[in-house]
Formats: C-alpha cells, structure tokens, sequence
C-alpha cells in the first residue's frame, strides 16, 4: 500500500518535471513519461484511429453507433394488450423494454451509461435497438440521438430501473443541460419480488431467467466486469471486446421482456381470465408456485387471492417444493377462519392433514378442543401428532397441549 | 455583592493559595461598542432580534452585515461568547428572507456543533414567524429525510467530510441546492489546520467548480477563534481574498487569570499534589459558592474522575439537599445526553461541569463563571479558548490554569510571560501536496470532466497525467474523464482518525442498552477487559470487549478504584525506499509500521491514586502503516560524531530534543500542523544500528510531509538552530528544545547540550 504511495509520488514529480520540461514544445516529453494524448481526433469527425470490430453497427453522429436486431422472440401478435399489471389496456407498440450497460455500478456523477437498448414489440417479433457511446465526448450527441427513441411517449418497462437506469439517464441529460422528463415506468423488479423472494431469494435479473423463466446463458459475462471492458475498448478501439457485452445486454433486453409476458400471463390466470393454464408464451404451466405466491400478495392486501389458493391445493403437483400445497392451504384456511367459514376452514385443513400435514394436524386440534369440545378426538390427533413432531419447539407445544387436553378430560 | 467577587476576595486574602499562584493576571473590563440594526434589514428579521432583546448590534456584527450584504468574503475572529454567530446568521437571513431561492451551506467540524446550530437557527427563526427552512445534512440524517433535504433545505448544516463524499460526488441530485447556492459558511476555521486542512481547501476546489457549472459563485464567510493567523489561514483555505473582521464590539467583565502550582508535598523530591485533586477542590470552592464552574481535562477518564470527586465532595456537605448538579461531559456520551447537559448548562439546572476539550468549540452552553484548567492544554490557542469559556458580558470571571507535574505545565507555570506574551500558534496549510490534491483531482473527476484547471492549480495537468497513466481517468477529446468503475470519494478519508466506533453496551441485570461509544484506538487503552468504564459518574467493569463486532459489553459495578493501560509503542521499518547522504548525516525514506501495544494495566486507588494492583491484557496491537524520513546519525557523519562528543547521558535526550525542535519548526517550512507530523528517538536502533530520529507522518498510509521533509532538511535544521540560538529562554521552553526535564538525567542545561550537538552537526554557526 504505501509502496504504492511512494511510487505515485515519485511518479509524480517525474511527470511534474516533464511537464515543465515540455512546456512550450509541442508533443514530445523526456524522462520516459508518456504524454497525455492531444486533443482527440476522432472528435473531429476524421477518423485517423479507425475503430474496429462494430461491423453492424450504423453511425448516427459522431462517436454514436447503433444496431437493430429483430429477435425471434414470441411476443403476442396483437395491437393491444389488456395489461394485468398496468391496470388498463396498453398498445403494444406503446412498450419500451429499458436497459443500459454504465461505467460503474455505484452511481453517482462519475457513472456514465455507454449502451442503451429499447426492445419493441413488432409484428409478433421484438426489435431491439442499441445505441452505443464509443468515447465520452460524444455523449452530448449520443444522449441527443437516443432522445428521440426514449422520450417519443412510450412507456417504459424495466428491471429495477427506477433506482438506476432511469435515475443515471436523468443524471447524463442534467449534466449536460438537457432537461428531461422520465415517463411512465413500470419497473417489473417489485412483482418480480412479491411473487418471488420467498422461493429463490434477492431476484435479481439472472435468477429470476434460471429459476423463474429457465433460461441458461452460455457464456455470459458477470455484470461487475462490464465496466473494464468498456475501459479496454476506449484504450484500443477494438469492439471485439465488447461482443460479450453487446450479447449480455441483449439477453437481458429479451429475459426482460419474457418477464414481463409472463407476468401478465400468471396475473390473467389469477383473475381467471385465461383459459389457457400454459404460459402462452413462455412454455410451461403456470407454477403452482406463482398461484400461491400472487394469492399470498393479493390476500395480504385484501384483494381476494382465495381462488388461486384454491386451486393450488385442490391440485398438487409433484414438479413444486413440498411445502406449496401446505403453505397455500394454511394461508387459505386462515382467512376461511377470519371470515367465520368454519367448516369450509377445517375441509382445507383435513385436506393437507391427509397429505400429511402436522401444522394443519395442530389446527385441527385447535377446532376440535376449542370449538368442537371434542376432547377425545383431540387426544387421539394430538398423540399422532405427538408421534410424528420430530424434538423441538413444535413438539414441545404438542406436549403441553396433550397434558391440557388429558387435564380437561380429568384423566 | 457578587457571590463570586466574595470567593475572589477569599482567595486573595488565602495566604495557602496565594503561595501557589505564580501570577494574578487582572484583565480589566471593557464597554461595548454598538451599532443600531441596520435600516434595510428585513422587518421580520428585526422583529424577531427584537423579541428576543437584540435591539442594537455589536460593531462586528454589523460590520459583517455590511460586508454579506456587499458580497465579500470575510473571515470573523472575535472572542467566545461575543455573538459570532449572528455575523454569518444575519447576512444569510436576510438574502432568504428577501429572496426565498436562495441557499447556503453551514459547515461545521463536528456533528454536535451543527446540531447546536440548528436549534439556534430554529429558534431565531421561530420567534421571528418567518418560513426559512433548516436542515441538517449528516451521517445521522435518517434517507428518509435526505430527499426534502436536498430540495427544499434552505440552509443546509453539515460537516467537510459529508459535503466530500455525499454532497458533491452526486451533485445532479443537489442541483437546485447549488445552482442557488449564494453563501458558503466555514465556522471553528482555526481546526483546520495541516492535512486536514489541505483537504478542506481541495473540497472546497470541488465545491466551487460544480456551483459554477450550474452557475453560482458563492460568498465565503468563516470564522475563527483564537490564532495567529486567521485571514492568512482562511485565504489559503478559500483561496480567495478575505476581509478580516476582529474589531469585537461585545463588551466583557472584568477577568482574572491566575496560574497556579500545586503546593509541594514532598520537597525533597519536588512532588507536588495531583492535577485532579487540586482542580476539583478549587471547583469545589467556587460551586459551594453557588458559582457556575467549567473545569477542563486533559483525558477522558480524568474528566470522569474529577466530576465525581466533586460531586462526592458536595454531597458530604450538602446532604441537606443544595441541589448542585454537577456532570461529566466528554466525546462519547450518546448525542442526547450531551444535549441534555448542554441545555441544563443553559437553563442553570446544571451548576457544574468537567469537560474534555469536547467543549472547548463553539457549543452553546451559557455564561459561566470560572473555567479551571486542569492541566495546560498543549496550545496557547487551546489555552486561550478554554480560559474564555468563563466571561460575561457585564460580570467578573476567572480562570484558573492549574499545572500538572509534566515539564510543560512546569515550564507554563514558572514562565507567566510566556502564555501571557506569546502569540498564539498559527495554522498552515498545503493543498498542493501531490498526496492531497491527487485524491481530490480524481474526485474532481469524477464530478464533471475536467477541462480547465480552475480552481485547481494549473500544473495539475501534471497529476491528471499520472492518473492517467494508472488508468482512472482518460483523456480524449479537450478533457479528461473518469474512466473507473469505482467511486473515489469512499476511499479517500479528510480525516486521520478512523471513523469506526465500539458500542459500549450495558449489561447489568439482563439489560441490553447501549450507554455510548469509542472509537476503535482509544477503546483498546480504555475499555479492555476489566477496566472500570465510568459514565457520567456511574462505574462499570468491562466483561468484554468484541472488537471484532465493535462491542464492549459493560456491567455496573463499586470499586474502590479505577483503571490506567499502560501503553507501549514501538515502531518497525518495513522498507527502506531511499537512503541519501544529506544535511550531515543520512535520511532514509521508507514505510514504517507504528505499532501501540497495551499488555499490562494498573489499578489505581480513587483519591490517592496509589497503585493497588496489576492486570493483564489480550489485545491485539494497534498499527499504523505510514511514512516516515529517518536521520540515522551514523558514525562517519557530521551528526554522527557531534554526537559521541556529547557526554554518553546526553545523547539519548538530545535526539530527542532535536524532535521536539522539528516539531516546532517544520509546521512553517511544510505548510503543516505538528500533530500531523510524529517524532520518535532511538539511541540504538536495531534497524539502522545507529542513533536515529523518526520523522513520520501521523496519517494512515501517509501524508506526503516525510518525503517533503528530505528536500528541506538542511533548511530546516538551519532554523532550528537558529531557534534555539535566539531563544531567550535560559533552559529551554516550549518554543524551541523543550522544558526542562527532571526525569531526563540530563547534567546541565538541556539547552545547552542541544546547542553543542546542533554546531558539531551543522558546522561554526559563523558568529551570533
């Protein structure tokens, strides 16, 4: 660490002397220090540094690239689309799916984004352009060209685009005097996480595509990496270097917009207004996860979700974890309970008690000590339960209530 | 009659006290001069000033009106207590009142003063039923919070290091703050000093060039207490021309300043009675008195030790109740117990108070009487400022500076003319060291390209290329760029200190309650495994502390004693960068390791403080990593053999010596402070096999002063010992070599050794 100091400082003043040395003469420093590169060329407009590797690629101002690429990716061929998550039907030549590649990942004004992408559904097909910044002086032109495609009135999908990509955009545009308005963002990060943390965790964007949409990327690279890359590219001029990001953003622009068909989709399933149970486009039957996932979110907020509970415990399936069933069962019974339907509750619970079930076995035994006064059939449940509880907090409640009921009884 | 002229009288009339004063310093009282509130001052501003009985201003006060209202910068040096904040207050007032976009920016060094600002600026602001919107911007401010702070914060209070790596890194956010951005407020300017102040100058670089990119070009107001150069310091740290305003127009009672010398209990061996003991017994004196009483202390457990010896002392005599509160007050207390005091002091339900120099900044609390301070504080700006926490406006104070034991306080005591005679220290600072200003470039960078030096220096192209060259920045097209994912601002610290904090949990009874905190270095010296933790006058034994989860784990506890580390310090070459033959004798530039170990641990009696006992203790090392230059005074130099014809007893003092002396010297010819610079001696250093004298950098990883030091060598010993030379001193003081040191076994006059080590070393001085 302090080696390095003194280096730097040594570097230092050997730069500091060339500097003065060089003073007056143009170009050339001695003592071995390379001079900072003069007024950059490329700015000009005439290229003496030909960039290289960006075949494909269509220039649109100086230091500004973009491409176009038509993905077979099944989108809905349709005009509209009745939106689930919007709330209300939306054309779909009227969605942009957002994403930019930056300089940095903890924000701030050093961050600068370097690639841009809006994909568009098109004719049953997704269009995604990207827009490229080869070096920073260009940025003024390259945050002019994309303002055309980014604020034409479109409505912005993204994943976790609020906290960043919208805000850094803003950031770019303000430092360089244009004003800019965000629109309309739906930023699919916050349903991705309601139907999902429970299940797979922190849900970023590459685990929501292997757990969620069972996409594997091949050779991808990690995302942290991204930024050295640009760095490399702007010391060489080579694109080839960038071909593994170009792809990365890419994906991310098409995971992004799989997402959010089949958020619609398990949403329209929800509200029973698919009669489709597949994934339409997204292959696959609606999880039964995603059903007690959504039910729980719509419960919580008291908007229904009994339906989707329902339907998850009438039909278990073996391909979910194993506490689905369980969890939309108890989920359900509880608000049967709250809503005073008794025995409507206690067929739920005999139902997952059946399939082995000890929480459902203890809720049972609640019922029928409390509110049936049927202490022999309590005995009975709670002294199977009792068998069944492995040692622990569980069973320790199992014991107190047996020793309860055995009282009551006045054994 | 004043209670307190009665305690003086019985002090001067107290033949036991009068043999300990060596002098009785009466500074005589001083009217006040005024101004009438100035005409164009907005009515709500007046109204409010006048409701709270400010119907006229002191000449500095409307001097500095006068000046924000001209738009110059200015720079206020007037005593405490003489209404300094009103100087930065009214001009900004009134350019919110009068235009409401427009916004400033307080800074202040230490959270608890910003905080005591915004309650003062509520209240002026509340009685005056104007809308003027307050925020503080800190580490503490909630994120919920953040938000409204950046937009509608029409002052905004905050701290250097907030402004560094929160405020400017993500300046698009603050772009309503800043394009509006008309006053720039620098209050307790004479902390910053040295590094820390070369760092402030270069934040203050940042700021300047993001307001003007969004078209603002704002006015700097700071002020200072005591120090020698005050417009000098804050030009430098502005970097723009200053008004000074030091006329002080506030008047002052009449002041008396005594040093005193604890009388001798053992005169055959020259022992004196202990600083503590002395200090709170004079405390006592004058609260029994009903006098409101500050007494200062030179370390946190004396602070403790001292408030709870007088409050034992007042409840012996008062047990029929004379409600005299009397609390501690030191960093680390939880903010609103520290409040809570604050106010007490203020409302007069607090009587009392012993304080480490936490108090010695511009915290409000009220008018006191006497200030006690127990021991010299270092400075005589320290001094100074401490002396003036007593005074009042239109009543008689006193200071009492009591002298501890240490050749310093010795030398103070003995020597009235020179704290009475002497100017106080000034501050330097360098923001051009590479160190510095690199750090601050790449944040610069980070910000906005960068594409004219302004306000940076011009030969910064110079650094930007180095930069370049480690790839962090890029230059293309007409500026350069930030071309790094990481983010600058979080890597590069203002200050020397870690920030890092241990919890001190209560665990008494199953309790769980965090009951303040301490930073990491001094938690190890102070709250080790069995230590007597004593908070607010309450004593806890240490059960444990996790350093690694930043915890200390305490339980209440009564014991006839209290607990002192006993730290060792050593330090390790690690590298050995440069080795040159220089100034008559050799300097290695090199990486060091400053290592502080506390093994062992003492118990000391309360009162007496005898030692009754010995601990251990397991922790690990604290280390320092930095840079040092090391004058290896090895045979065959100059210094060398100046050196082995001193008397053998001499040699180990003079070195050190000579590292007193840099310190005093370097700060001038280095742009720094001392307390950034660390000097240690070696009589044979198993490294250098030689007589050495570290100079190193107090700053983790290193400042840059050690490798600016090699170059200025022979200049700077040049003035040392010419220093020493025109010294009037007889056996060396503060100033140059140092007091006089019993414990030394040096023979003779230290002086005088130093003296003849310099000429052998540094060749015939060539005649008076």
């Amino acid at each position: 660490m302090a080696r390095d100091l003194y280096d730097r400082l040594k570097q230092l003043k050997n730069a500091q002397d060339a500097e003065r040395r060089a003073s007056g003469a143009e170009g050339q420093a001695a003592g071995g220090v390379r001079r900072p590169s003069r007024p950059d060329r490329r700015l000009t407009g005439v290229q003496e540094v030909p960039f290289r590797g960006l075949a494909g690629w269509t220039e649109v101002a100086p230091l500004v690239r973009v491409r176009e690429t038509t993905l077979p990716v099944p989108v809905p061929a349709r005009e509209t689309v009745n939106s689930r998550l919007l709330g209300r039907e939306v054309s779909l030549g009227q969605l942009q799916f957002l994403d930019t590649e930056t300089t940095g990942l903890s924000g701030g004004a050093g961050t600068t984004v370097f690639l841009t992408g809006t994909g568009r559904c098109d004719a049953g097909a997704l269009t995604v352009r990207q827009t490229l910044l080869l070096d920073f002086p260009g940025e003024r032109e390259y945050l002019t060209a994309l303002h055309g495609s980014l604020f034409d009135g479109g409505l912005w999908v993204s994943y976790n685009g609020r906290a960043f990509d919208s805000r850094l955009l803003e950031t770019r545009y303000l430092m360089n005097g244009m004003a800019v308005r965000i629109p309309e963002q739906l930023d699919l990060l916050f349903w991705a996480r309601r139907l999902w943390r429970r299940l797979i965790g922190p849900c970023s964007l590459e685990d929501i595509e292997r757990r969620i949409l069972g996409i594997e990327r091949g050779a991808d690279i990690p995302g942290q990496e991204i930024p050295e890359r640009y760095f490399e590219f702007l010391r060489s001029g080579n694109a080839s270097v960038l071909q593994a990001v170009f792809d990365h953003h890419m994906q991310d622009i098409v995971s992004l917009t799989r997402l959010f068909f089949l958020l619609e989709e398990i949403l329209s399933d929800a509200a029973g207004m698919s009669s489709a149970t597949g994934r339409g486009t997204v292959p696959g039957p609606v999880p039964q996860y995603d059903r007690l996932a959504l039910g729980r979110y719509l419960l919580t907020r008291g908007e229904g979700g009994e339906g989707l509970l329902r339907r998850v415990v009438d039909s278990p399936t073996r391909a979910e974890p194993p506490d689905v069933q369980e969890a939309a069962g108890l989920l359900l019974a509880a608000s049967l309970r709250r809503a005073h339907a008794y025995s409507e509750a206690q067929r739920v619970w005999i139902t997952l008690r059946d399939a082995g079930s000890i929480r459902a076995g203890v809720e049972l035994a609640k019922q029928l000590e409390h509110r049936e006064r049927n202490l022999v059939d309590a005995e009975a449940l709670v002294a199977a339960l009792l068998d069944q509880a492995g040692e622990g907090l569980l069973k320790q409640e199992l014991r107190h209530r047996f020793n309860r009921i055995r009282r009551k009884r006045g054994v | 009659m004043d209670t307190l002229q009665h305690v003086i009288r019985e002090l001067e009339e107290d033949a036991a006290f009068q043999s300990c004063v060596s002098r009785w310093e009466r500074i005589p009282a001083r009217d006040g001069a005024y101004a009438p509130l100035p005409q164009h001052l907005e009515p709500l501003i007046r109204k409010s000033l006048v409701e709270r009985g400010i119907t006229r201003l002191y000449t500095h006060q409307s001097d500095a009106f006068a000046a924000g209202e001209a738009g110059r910068h200015f720079v206020v040096v007037t005593p405490t207590a003489s209404g300094k904040t009103l100087c930065y207050n009214l001009p900004v007032l009134q350019a919110v009142v009068r235009q409401p976009e427009t916004r400033a920016l307080y800074l202040f060094p230490t959270k608890a003063l910003s905080q005591d600002q915004q309650s003062e600026l509520n209240e002026t602001v509340e009685t005056g039923g104007f809308p003027v919107k307050i925020v503080t911007y800190d580490g503490d401010t909630p994120v919920s919070l953040r938000a409204s702070a950046k937009e509608t914060g029409q002052i905004v209070i905050s701290n250097p290091d907030m402004l560094h790596a929160g405020v400017l890194p993500n300046h698009p956010k603050w772009i309503k703050f800043l394009r509006n951005l008309r006053f720039v407020v620098i209050d307790e300017i004479h902390t910053y000093r040295g590094i820390f102040g070369s760092h402030l100058t270069n934040v203050i670089r940042r700021l300047k060039r993001i307001a003007a990119f969004y078209g603002s070009h704002p006015t700097f107001i700071c002020c200072s207490a005591t120090i020698g150069n005050p417009r000098e310091l804050a030009q430098r740290i502005v970097e723009e021309e200053m008004l000074l305003i030091d006329r002080n127009g506030a008047p002052s009672g009449e002041k008396h300043l005594i040093l005193y010398n604890p009388p001798l209990v053992d005169r055959v061996q020259g022992i004196r009675r202990g600083v503590v003991n002395e200090s709170q017994a004079l405390a006592v004196r004058f609260l029994r008195a009903g006098v409101k009483t500050i007494v200062f202390s030179r370390s946190r457990v004396r602070t403790e030790l001292i408030a709870s010896y007088i409050n034992k002392s007042l409840a012996n005599m008062y047990t029929d109740n004379h409600r005299i509160r009397v609390e501690a007050y030191r960093g680390g207390y939880l903010p609103s117990e520290r409040r809570s005091i604050e106010r007490g002091l203020r409302d007069g339900s607090i009587q009392g108070v012993v304080s480490t120099n936490a108090l010695e900044l511009g915290i409000d609390i009220g008018g006191l009487d006497v200030a006690i301070l127990g021991g010299y504080p270092g400075s005589i700006a320290s001094a100074w400022q401490q002396a003036g926490r007593a005074g009042r406006r239109n009543s008689v104070s006193v200071a009492i500076v009591v002298a501890s034991a240490s050749p310093l306080d010795q030398y103070m005591v003995k020597h009235p003319e020179y704290y009475l005679g002497h100017a106080p220290e000034s501050g330097f600072v360098d923001p051009d060291n590479p160190y510095v200003l690199s750090d601050h470039l790449k944040c610069a960078v980070f910000e906005l390209p960068f594409r004219e030096s302004w306000p940076f220096p011009d030969d910064s192209a110079a650094v930007l290329s180095y930069l370049e060259e480690n790839g962090v920045i890029r230059r293309t097209g007409d500026a350069w760029y930030w071309a790094d994912r990481s983010y600058p601002a979080e890597e590069i610290s203002l200050r020397s200190a870690t920030a890092d904090n241990v919890v001190i949990v209560d665990t008494t009874g199953g309790r769980n309650e965090v009951i303040g905190e301490m930073d990491r270095p001094s938690a190890k010296e102070l709250i080790f495994t069995n230590a007597i933790y004593i908070h607010r006058g309450d004593e806890f034994v240490v059960t444990e502390l996790d350093l690694e989860n930043r915890r200390c784990y305490v339980e209440s506890t009564t014991v006839n004693y209290f607990t002192d580390a006993i730290v060792k310090r050593d330090i390790k070459v690690l590298e050995e960068d440069e080795r040159t033959a220089r100034a008559g004798c050799e300097i290695v530039v090199g990486d060091i390791l400053v290592r502080s170990q506390v093994a062992k641990f003492k118990k000391l009696r309360y009162r007496t403080h005898e030692n009754i006992g010995y601990g251990e203790i397991a922790l690990p090392e604290e280390e320092m990593h930095t840079r040092s230059a090391v004058l290896v005074f090895s045979e065959g130099t100059r210094a060398g053999s100046s050196l082995a014809s001193l008397d053998e007893t001499q040699i180990g003092p003079a070195i050190a010596r000579i590292g007193t002396l840099i310190r005093n010297v370097a700060p001038v010819f280095l742009l720094c402070d001392p307390r950034d610079i660390g000097v240690a001696e070696r009589l044979r250093d198993p490294h250098f096999t030689a007589p050495s004298l570290y100079v190193y950098d107090s700053y983790p990883g290193g400042s840059g002063l050690s490798e600016a030091f090699v170059p200025r060598a022979a200049e700077i010993l040049a003035a040392a010992r010419e220093l020493v030379r025109q010294c009037p001193c007889e056996e060396g003081c503060p100033s140059c070599v140092g007091p006089r040191d019993p414990e030394e076994e040096i023979d003779g006059n230290p002086k005088s050794a130093v003296e003849q080590f310099l000429s052998g070393w540094l060749g015939d001085p060539g005649g008076p």
